[in-house]
């Protein structure tokens, strides 16, 4: 090819500077994400090594979580189970809290047990903990129970308590996703009037989504859509 | 790749506005948050108040504007085939109601804001568009040069700015944001419209 002379020549050059440029900063940002790796590392090796003192250090253990929230660990993994800190539940407990708040107005306050642990899944939280933190936050909010109905544990998180009627309710649409007023009655003899205001009560205390179909209403169980 | 929605989308009952007030508060901003999300996936502009798609894509010009397909088919955000389920058009102009009044859209027709069928859909603001432009202009060293809208909006040189292709209004609705911090001067040609656009 002919040499180009000019500032035709400067094309070509501007190319090459762009590649070189980009590919010195994405080497530069690969040493950077694995020294940060082994950085992450070497603080969890610091924590296990040194559990004891982080566990009667308050002002150690404040210094050695903020460096941690710096390059991005998760305190719930900080304060891992088989350390003997208390803060992995407080820690829980406000993740609980918060998750249950932002999703109040959704499922009314109820939220099944499984639904909190998918949420929480990363963290290694498994049921047990999550009863721990209730019976924690209880002494706090009373409200707060965990209720079984049927096969499912929910945490409820409203100060209304579930009548029977209301449970038995819960039981069904939980199994099958939706219910109509009229499988209602077939199923537990009910009278009709009653079963259609029993599912509008629900439906205005939050714990049931309305679904107009074909002329037909179904009432469904919010958790279903997560 | 397609566009992924959320769960909720496949949940029959979202697609029935919910009797409780607050239910219907927590379902409505997730349908904001969808509609935003689905219309910036595919670069969709315009919106009617019965959920069909009026102006999507690269714009190259305002002519396009006239060329709609399916004028009378919702857009499948408001209507899941899978289940069978589709948002009545009451809802939908609640929605899009809820959205004016938040500026997530704008009214087609600037005058008559209340009365409006037609929205442009803000899955960026006004402010952010007009941020973008700003930077694209000064860091391309174009700041105190005349541009037209055509060569902001579809020149070879902003080839890979989110704007490339921005619907020609929505475009103005920005400038006009320039104008008015004092970042930008508009030149008018005969017709009143916009010529060109200086930004300093």
């Amino acid at each position: 090819m002919m040499k180009r002379h000019g500032l035709s020549a400067f094309d070509n050059n501007s190319q090459q500077f762009t590649e070189l440029g980009q590919s010195l900063i994405r080497r530069k940002s690969k040493e950077l994400s694995t020294q940060l790796q082994l950085f992450k590392q070497i603080l969890m090796n610091f924590l296990d090594e040194h559990n004891d003192e982080l566990t009667e250090d308050l002002q150690l253990r404040n210094e050695f979580v903020k460096t941690c929230s710096l390059v991005g660990i998760d305190p719930l993994k900080i304060y891992g189970k088989h350390t003997k800190m208390n803060e992995f539940y407080y820690e829980l407990c406000c993740r609980i809290i918060e998750y249950c708040n932002s999703t109040r107005d959704i499922n009314g306050g109820m939220i099944k047990v499984s639904q909190l642990l998918a949420q929480l899944k990363e963290s290694g939280v498994v049921k047990e903990d999550i009863h721990r933190c209730v019976s924690m936050m209880q002494m706090l909010n009373e409200e707060l129970q965990i209720v079984t109905i049927g096969h499912h544990e929910y945490l409820k998180n409203v100060h209304i308590g579930l009548t029977k009627d209301q449970t038995m309710v819960f039981d069904i649409v939980n199994q099958i996703g939706s219910i109509t007023s009229r499988m209602l009655c077939d199923n537990l003899q009910w009278d009709y009037i009653k079963c259609e205001q029993l599912l509008q009560s629900m439906v205005s205390d939050g714990y049931l989504w309305v679904d107009v179909y074909k002329g037909k209403v179904h009432y469904w169980d919010p958790s279903w859509s997560v | 790749m397609s566009f992924t929605f959320p769960k909720i989308y496949n949940f029959p009952p979202f697609f029935t506005k919910q009797p409780n007030e607050q239910t219907w508060s927590a379902q409505r901003q997730q349908w904001v948050q969808l509609i935003l999300s689905y219309c910036r996936f595919h670069r969709i502009w315009i919106m009617n108040d019965r959920g069909v798609v009026l102006s999507q894509g690269d714009v190259e010009s305002e002519s396009l504007e006239d060329s709609q397909q399916d004028v009378d088919s919702t857009s499948e955000v408001f209507h899941n085939e899978a289940i069978d389920r589709q948002l009545d058009i009451d809802t939908i102009r609640l929605l899009f109601k809820e959205m004016l009044r938040s500026g997530d859209v704008s009214p087609v027709d600037g005058k008559s804001k209340s009365n409006s069928t037609q929205y442009y859909v803000n899955w960026n603001r006004p402010d952010d568009w007009a941020a973008m432009v700003l930077e694209w202009i000064e860091s391309t060293g174009q700041a105190g040069t005349v541009l037209t809208l055509y060569e902001i909006a579809n020149g070879d040189l902003s080839l890979k700015q989110e704007f490339h292709g921005i619907h020609p209004r929505i475009l103005e609705m920005a400038i006009k944001v320039l104008v008015k911090r004092g970042r930008a001067q508009i030149l008018r040609d005969e017709d009143g419209r916009i010529g060109g656009v200086k930004v300093q």
